[in-house]
């Protein structure tokens, strides 16, 4: 879900060595004096340089509580990393929000908040998690609209609601016009809600909603999509989106609103699952779309495209391996996807899939599902990866508000 | 280049308090600081490190010794020659055993790997570092980090109620 940065942690600050000016002598003092005399032994007095080094070795969302926690200087040099790099380091936390369906309503489904507890699980630390209430006074009845940089978004109306998955914060927005937000199927906020530049964008088949952090209104724009997007990605500083069947959009806001299909080639020898809506998932600088094919017997496979932009035109290219990443999907396309770098370095598996399993099937939270490998195999009438936008809300992916940055 | 080739070119590093340590070049070329040092010609036989005492410099030294590739290398420290598989995990049983040490030696040597720019040092600390963190409580870590706590209260509060869960 965000734009794509670079990776590798910055290369270790040379330390100010002036070459040029080193005389060749037989002894050369030329490492030049930089730090605290080592008497004077404190660990927050370690230069942002050195700390950096450190943060960039953080495996965990636990490891960085840890960090944050200690002093203000760490705390300040973990926000001053470019912190969208966490994004692909850490495995998300698994969010049980337990959310049943409550209302039906113009063919939506409605949730009554108030009446749940949330639990978030880290999955580096299985033995903690983090229990909290819904928030309470929300209007009765909500959407679920998803879940971008660590909020939900629900609507009930012209009322809208982010509510923090971490600290349980709500941030009410302001009113919508009224009738315009029955139509309004899904919301993703384009950067972290600490961000002064973040605006929310809400979807309908044919207009988009735009507020902007900070202001009391709404922008509504006209944009018309035969089908509903099915999944919406920021990737490289674009929106893409994807709708059934398989087709890849980019949506953009400026100059002017609009659609515009990627003529994207498909190899011949592709075939891909109709049964179920794919996934986009931004993974380092790849932008992945996996798709589940369903043999209608007893199995489903995942199978996973790359999308190449440097073809021309541009293609998928199926992936055999993930290699050192692993993916994380929620039943609920709504919901985010993510994607994890070396994967071992918390105690995960590479060229695995992560998905939450529903509770009834199992005990276990989430179930990895190598690449490859059939998705289920015993129960096929109790299958449990669902396509469509209708879903209970049952549990989804999300890395908290706090992994983007300070919030006031 | 012609001095790594020669292989037992030695270098004389020296602590600020006066000592002397003779060490391979391949040794001391460990530190990308000190190799580049010698790369540009500036370091005939003797570099003063300023900010490492002897203590601290001597580790340093034995890690590097104990690091330096043994490919091409030759002399006391990479004279066993074992399988690349075994000889990583000695590496890591040795790295294990050897920063096995008080805080402020620790302190000491994640100040000397950065400076020095050690890679393999580096890591290894500050992930020493990092498990120390993530294994215990608030007060454990600024107590083990001589940290003091400078947040305000409501800070505190803060960032308490953030962690509280993940730090019983």
């Amino acid at each position: 879900m965000q734009p794509s940065l670079e990776l590798s942690p910055p290369a270790p600050a040379p330390r100010e060595v002036v070459v040029a000016e080193w005389p060749s002598k037989k002894i050369c003092h030329c490492l030049v004096s930089t730090s605290a005399s080592s008497e004077h032994r404190v660990w927050a007095d370690l230069p942002d340089s050195l700390l950096h080094l450190i943060i960039a070795l953080l495996s965990s969302f636990h490891d960085l509580l840890a960090f944050t926690g200690t002093c203000h200087s760490w705390r300040a040099a973990v926000f001053s990393f470019p912190s969208s790099i966490y994004a692909f380091v850490f495995p998300p936390l698994h969010l049980k929000a337990g959310l049943r369906k409550a209302n039906r309503d113009y063919g939506t489904w409605y949730y009554l908040l108030s009446n749940y507890k949330w639990r978030l699980c880290d999955p580096v630390r299985t033995d903690l998690s983090l229990r909290r209430l819904a928030p309470r006074n929300a209007p009765n009845y909500m959407r679920y609209l998803g879940c971008s940089y660590g909020h939900l978004i629900f609507s009930c109306l012209e009322h809208l609601l982010l509510v923090d998955v971490y600290t349980g914060t709500k941030v009410k927005l302001p009113k919508l016009q009224a009738n315009s937000g029955c139509a309004i199927y899904c919301g993703i906020l384009m950067a972290p809600l600490s961000s002064s530049s973040s605006c929310l964008l809400l979807f309908s088949k044919s207009s988009v909603f735009q507020w902007q952090v900070g202001t009391n209104s709404w922008t509504e724009y006209p944009l018309v999509s035969e089908q509903f997007f099915i999944q919406i990605v920021l990737f490289k500083g674009q929106m893409f989106a994807i709708d059934f069947p398989h087709t890849l959009k980019t949506i953009s806001l400026a100059p002017h609103p609009s659609v515009q299909e990627v003529d994207v080639v498909w190899g011949e020898d592709i075939v891909v699952g109709l049964n179920y809506d794919p996934w986009l998932v931004v993974c380092g600088d790849m932008l992945l779309m996996v798709d589940l094919v369903d043999d209608l017997i007893s199995n489903g496979t995942f199978q996973v495209f790359c999308f190449d932009s440097s073809a021309e035109p541009t293609k998928w290219t199926k992936m055999e391996k993930l290699e050192n990443w692993a993916l994380f999907l929620s039943l609920d396309r709504m919901s985010p996807t993510f994607s994890c770098m070396n994967p071992e370095r918390w105690g995960g598996k590479s060229n695995c899939i992560y998905l939450p399993s529903v509770s009834k099937d199992s005990d276990e939270p989430w179930i990895a599902v190598e690449l490859g490998q059939a998705v289920y195999s015993t129960s096929r009438s109790n299958s449990y990866i669902l396509g469509g936008r209708s879903n209970q809300l049952e549990s989804l992916w999300v890395l908290p508000s706090l992994v983007y940055g300070v919030r006031q | 280049m012609a001095t790594r080739e020669a292989g037992k070119k030695m270098i004389m590093l020296k602590s600020p308090d006066g000592m002397e340590f003779e060490v391979e070049e391949a040794v001391a070329m460990e530190s990308q600081t000190i190799r580049k040092m010698i790369e540009d010609d500036c370091a005939d036989t003797a570099i003063l490190i300023p900010n490492i005492n002897s203590k601290i410099l001597s580790r340093v030294i034995e890690y590097c010794n104990k690091h330096v590739p043994t490919t091409g290398a030759t002399g006391a420290a990479a004279s066993d020659t074992v399988a690349p598989a075994a000889l990583a995990e000695d590496l890591k049983i040795w790295d294990a055993e050897f920063i096995k040490v008080n805080r402020a030696t620790r302190f000491d040597l994640i100040q000397a790997a950065s400076y020095l720019n050690i890679k393999g040092l580096l890591d290894l600390t500050s992930q020493t570092t990092i498990d120390t963190i993530s294994d215990n409580s608030l007060e454990e870590i600024r107590s083990f980090l001589s940290t003091k706590n400078d947040y305000l209260p409501e800070e505190e509060q803060t960032i308490r109620r953030e962690n509280q869960w993940a730090f019983q």
